[in-house]
């Protein structure tokens, strides 16, 4: 078992089905409002405030509360009060299921204690898998840079579920090498659902498919992500230089000599090969 | 004003064009290179009076144009625009001559008030 969410979890324990998993989701994300949007539900800030905010977020490593009095637009005591009437909103994936009559409580927690149980084990041998890989705390950094700014960049979330080493994959990757005091050939792999709405966020536009216009954003989305890995071990006196970011076709992708780091996101996978 | 943008990411062109067309700075004239080769021999026939400039390009690198474009024409304006923010970069390219470093992913007042301030 790879490190996964609750919900695949059960979902390949078949204790829900697919559709279930979808409905669950989608109804805990309508009723999980954000600071934001409660915000403008209580008519503390505008729309276009908050948007405002969001987009100072995602440039600027801060969280919403301190973008907003940065702002001026939100106080100490209203950033208090929306916290409080979040944490009170918030609705649990397990107590969605429960309430959709997917699953009994006593089995929700029968399967709770099971899947962290296997959660544990699977963090604990993925830590060890990376600490083996690692020179130089270089391949940390490098995720730590990814799984912080791709929130900022796309507005979701990604977790690291597996380590690997692969043989055969399919579709566009976008490569780039670090040279200089550290050797890092840095590729991603996002799947077409992925790599459009990291489009859609970047350019606040809507793509139907993965076009010319999706590859080059793919391409400076990498540049950007390793341009902060070298800006991050530059602080240590590193000196580094980056070589243009490349399209390639899986086949002409030298696979083997990587090591693949799979990401989950909402929108589906994110492949990360590094080879030092 | 004539601004020269350089970056081989045509997403960024795009980008910084719909960025200050919404932040209402219209009065503008582009011009677009892709390489730092591209915005070195722009420098003598387009005249820009801000460029904002990429390091990591093929070709030629923004530092390596830099250089040129500053023996050229010292008193065009050149804000370099790159993810490549590392201390010796950004020292290097203000050396030569940059008037600012904006570190990418940037921010969109940040980008925009440097190009009001060059007007």
């Amino acid at each position: 078992m790879a490190i996964k969410f609750f919900g695949h979890y059960l979902l390949d324990e078949e204790i829900i089905t697919a559709q279930q998993l979808t409905e669950a989701v989608e109804y805990q994300s309508e009723k999980n409002l954000s600071l934001g949007e409660i915000a403008v539900r209580e008519n503390l800030l505008t729309l276009k405030d908050a948007e405002t905010i969001n987009n100072k977020q995602r440039i600027l490593d801060k969280r919403f509360g301190e973008v907003s009095i940065l702002l001026g637009l939100l106080t100490q005591e209203q950033i208090e009060y929306l916290l409080v009437t979040q944490k009170k909103e918030k609705v649990f994936f397990g107590e969605v299921l429960i309430f959709k009559e997917f699953i009994s409580e006593q089995e929700l927690e029968k399967q709770l204690a099971l899947f962290e149980e296997l959660q544990q084990i699977e963090v604990v041998a993925l830590d060890e898998k990376i600490e083996a890989l690692d020179k130089d705390n270089i391949i940390k950094e490098t995720i730590g840079v990814l799984q912080k700014l791709y929130p900022r960049i796309v507005h979701d979330y990604i977790k690291l579920v597996s380590v690997e080493k692969e043989s055969e994959n399919n579709g566009i990757i976008v490569v780039q090498k670090m040279r200089g005091d550290i050797h890092l050939d840095f590729a991603l792999q996002p799947e077409d659902p992925v790599a459009l709405a990291i489009s859609q966020k970047f350019l606040k536009m809507d793509f139907e498919s993965v076009d010319e216009m999706v590859l080059d954003i793919i391409s400076e989305f990498v540049n950007v992500i390793l341009g902060n890995i070298a800006v991050k071990l530059s602080a240590n006196s590193v000196k580094v230089d980056l070589t243009p970011p490349a399209i390639i076709k899986s086949e002409d992708f030298q696979l083997k000599e990587y090591f693949s780091f799979n990401f989950t996101t909402t929108q589906g996978t994110l492949k990360l090969y590094l080879k030092l | 004003m004539k601004l020269l943008i350089v970056d081989d990411a045509k997403l960024i062109h795009f980008l910084i064009k719909k960025i200050l067309t919404a932040k209402e700075i219209t009065d503008i004239t582009y011009a677009d290179a892709y390489n730092g080769q591209e915005a070195v021999d722009l420098i003598d026939t387009f005249k820009p009076d801000l460029v904002l400039l990429d390091v990591v390009m093929p070709e030629k690198d923004g530092i390596a144009a830099l250089k040129e474009i500053k023996e050229k024409s010292p008193s065009t304006n050149v804000i370099m625009v790159s993810s490549l923010g590392t201390e010796d970069k950004v020292s290097e390219a203000i050396k030569l001559g940059a008037n600012a470093f904006i570190q990418k992913p940037f921010d969109e007042d940040e980008l925009a008030n440097h190009v009001q301030n060059s007007i």
